[in-house]
């Protein structure tokens, strides 16, 4: 390929395509390298005939100008003759015809020459041409054949020239010596063209032989070449893609050493978290979105007496199992604060006791997250703390409640038990002020003792002490009763009353003294939230399998903000009246706590400066 | 005359219900435990006892429970008033043969009166 190239840059294409013109056409070793005998044949006759026609052309010329008008003029002839035989041979390539043409051509000369006479001998001389001509022609026979017929009409010319008194200028000898010497000439040519074409032929079979074996040279060469050329590309190619790897190893190295350090820095942030997970109080449980445990840190092994392998793959909700604080009984599945988490997608939380491995129990705070990654769960964490400690101090909170109030309750009572004697007269009359101010120290201590009694009845609440003694009863005569009650303070204030369902009959099973309460409650809201003239009314409704008992007002409303922090322990709202009107911010509180015993909803509707009202609904629990 | 045994540790409360008790002429004994009121019961032999609960050495259900009202001493009327507002105990005492349970910080001396005449008649 680079020689090519080379040889490209030396030579200039046109005489390269020259050189190659004259190896195609002239060059003989060239023609028996690659053509057939017949093109070799119509080659060599191209070529003779170019100088042939040329000379015979150029001779006829001279012959016509130096006055032998006959001569020249069919000299001319067969010149231009000889010219039209190459053109035609050229684009028919009949050889056949093209060689008769000539042998034609050159008898017409030779016969001419013979008829005419002329220089003797330098005439006949031009015989001899004839059979090297005819046999290198025609075929080997038909040369033969032509020569003697040539020879044959030359003596019949002769002898008919002498008969016809028309005598030719050449002895009858040199007739015989020419007959003689063509014949001669005839027979070498044949005998050299035999050896010849022997030669030829083997020749022939040494050139193919050589040729193939060259072709198959050039051929393995140009494979050779196409396979240095194509195993370049390869090394080329290989070597870039060696390049390409080299910087993919290069690269691949960093990645490798960012993952180690990454790797590194995830042990260690993984170190961190199980150290954090660990030496927090709390056990935390990660689990599945099956609830199979998947991390536990040491704090659950601790608290449950399990070992941490112990944990891994099994069922939370299942093989740990959960019970209700106060009876023991053990919570179902689908009340599991995980089984919650995990299948609402929601936190979920409450207290419980778990029962450790050694069957022992434990109060737990527990918390449960599902895990959420794409808006699904995969999984949860359930956070548990011991309460223990926690249940201790508010055992001892509740008695401590319990006790202290029971021995604040003693002394008020003793100041209720003197005042009230002393303002119904046990001690003698009263003037008029000593009675406002006696009545003064007897609401506040009434309000000392209704503060009392709602702390004692919230620490039975929290502790959960509290039990329902449910009877059934008509519900309208417990709305009516407490409307009784309180109706002289009501009246007192200016304002009304009523109770709309006063006959009728709504009965459910409920605690009395409770439900009571809740009433008691709301309506003294009702009364002590409402100016002179406020109108309070109590309305109960029948709902088939639960009640409603609605209390109205026309009183100052209360704000939205306000309404969320209602039913909190120890919240008083601030208003226009709050002010004047003593509590304890326990009411509502115990009254939803009493509610709630009941399974019921209590919930209230309000605007500031209009009014409000409280609606319990209770189930009839018949 | 009929009479009333006022059992109650709390010698201020003791002294108003014993003084208003009298003031409206009943024979009032009073006590300031269970153990002193089974003795005093025994010989005072009382229409209606007032009792308090939450008592030291013997407590007021410690009292029904030895007094035993319903079998032993049927005609004395048993009134617990205590601020002890239990459920347990006020069925305990209903139990163990109180008629009446009710909580002291509610009523005034006037009003127990009041009931105290109440349980009389009802007899």
């Amino acid at each position: 390929m680079k020689r090519c190239v080379r040889w490209q840059k030396v030579s200039p294409p046109m005489l390269k395509r020259l050189v190659s013109i004259w190896q195609n056409y002239l060059s003989c070793g060239y023609i028996f390298q690659r053509d057939s005998l017949a093109e070799q044949k119509i080659k060599i006759l191209t070529s003779f005939s170019l100088i042939g026609a040329g000379v015979v052309t150029i001779f006829g010329l001279f012959n016509f100008i130096s006055g032998m008008k006959w001569l020249g003029g069919i000299e001319v002839l067969l010149g231009l003759l000889g010219i039209a035989n190459i053109l035609f041979l050229r684009f028919s390539r009949n050889i056949s015809f093209a060689s008769g043409v000539v042998l034609f051509s050159v008898s017409v000369v030779l016969i001419f020459l013979f008829i005419t006479g002329g220089v003797e001998g330098a005439s006949l001389l031009w015989f001899f041409i004839f059979p090297l001509l005819s046999l290198f022609l025609a075929k080997r026979n038909i040369g033969i054949l032509l020569v003697f017929l040539l020879l044959l009409l030359f003596v019949l010319v002769y002898f008919l020239s002498a008969r016809l008194n028309f005598p030719m200028p050449y002895s009858f000898n040199l007739i015989g010596q020419l007959i003689a010497s063509v014949s001669s000439v005839t027979i070498l040519v044949v005998f050299y063209q035999i050896y010849f074409e022997q030669n030829q032929t083997l020749l022939e079979s040494y050139t193919k032989e050589s040729y193939g074996v060259n072709l198959q040279l050039r051929n393995e060469i140009h494979q050779k070449e196409i396979l240095e050329s194509r195993l370049e590309e390869i090394v080329k190619q290989s070597q870039e893609q060696n390049k390409i790897l080299e910087r993919s190893e290069l690269a691949i190295l960093n990645i490798l050493e960012d993952l180690k350090s990454e790797k590194n820095e995830i042990e260690l942030k993984k170190a961190k978290d199980d150290a954090i997970l660990n030496s927090i109080g709390e056990g935390v449980v990660v689990t599945d979105n099956q609830g199979r445990v998947i991390f536990v840190n040491s704090q659950v092994s601790k608290h449950l007496g399990y070992t941490e392998k112990e944990f891994i793959g099994k069922r939370w909700t299942i093989d740990v199992p959960l019970i209700v604080s106060n009876n023991g009984e053990i919570v179902p599945l689908d009340e599991r604060v995980i089984y919650i988490a995990i299948n609402t997608g929601k936190r979920a939380s409450g207290q419980y006791v778990y029962v450790r491995k050694d069957s022992t129990r434990m109060p737990v705070q527990i918390t449960a997250a599902p895990v959420v990654m794409n808006d699904i769960v995969i999984g949860g964490v359930v956070v548990f703390r011991d309460i223990t400690k926690e249940r201790e101090i508010e055992e001892m909170k509740d008695d401590f409640i319990s006790l202290a109030s029971h021995q604040l309750r003693t002394p008020a009572t003793g100041v209720k038990a003197f005042l009230s004697m002393t303002l119904d007269g046990y001690a003698g009359p009263l003037s008029e002020t000593q009675v406002d101010f006696l009545n003064q120290a007897y609401s506040s201590n009434e309000r000392q003792l209704a503060i009392i009694s709602d702390l004692l009845q919230i620490a039975r609440v929290e502790s959960g002490k509290t039990s329902l003694h449910k009877t059934n009863v008509n519900v309208a005569e417990i709305v009516q009763n407490c409307v009784k009650e309180q109706s002289e303070t009501i009246r007192s204030r200016k304002q009304s009353i009523e109770i709309p369902g006063y006959a009728e009959q709504v009965y459910a099973c409920l605690d009395v003294d409770k439900i009571s309460m809740v009433i008691d409650n709301l309506v003294s809201n009702a009364s002590k939230y409402s100016l002179e003239d406020g109108r309070i009314v109590v309305d109960i409704s029948d709902l088939g399998d639960r009640l409603e008992i609605r209390v109205k007002d026309t009183g100052v409303g209360i704000s939205k903000n306000n309404i969320e922090k209602l039913f909190q322990k120890f919240v008083r709202i601030d208003n226009s009246l709050s002010s004047k009107v003593g509590g304890s911010g326990l009411g509502l509180y115990l009254a939803k706590k009493m509610v709630d015993l009941h399974h019921g909803r209590i919930s209230v509707e309000s605007v500031e400066g209009q009014g409000t009202t409280f609606t319990v609904m209770l189930p009839k629990g018949m | 005359m009929p009479k009333v045994l006022v059992v109650e540790d709390d010698q201020i409360l003791q002294r108003a219900y014993s003084t208003v008790l009298r003031m409206e002429g009943f024979e009032v004994s009073s006590v300031s435990d269970g153990e002193e009121a089974l003795r005093v019961a025994e010989e005072f032999s009382p229409d209606v006892i007032l009792l308090d609960i939450l008592m030291p050495n013997l407590d007021g259900i410690g009292f029904l429970r030895s007094y035993n009202a319903p079998e032993k001493h049927q005609h004395t009327k048993i009134i617990v008033f205590s601020n002890v507002s239990i459920p347990e105990k006020i069925q305990q005492a209903s139990a163990l043969g109180a008629s009446t349970y009710m909580i002291k910080a509610t009523f005034t001396p006037k009003e127990m009166i009041v009931a105290v005449k109440e349980i009389l008649k009802k007899g």
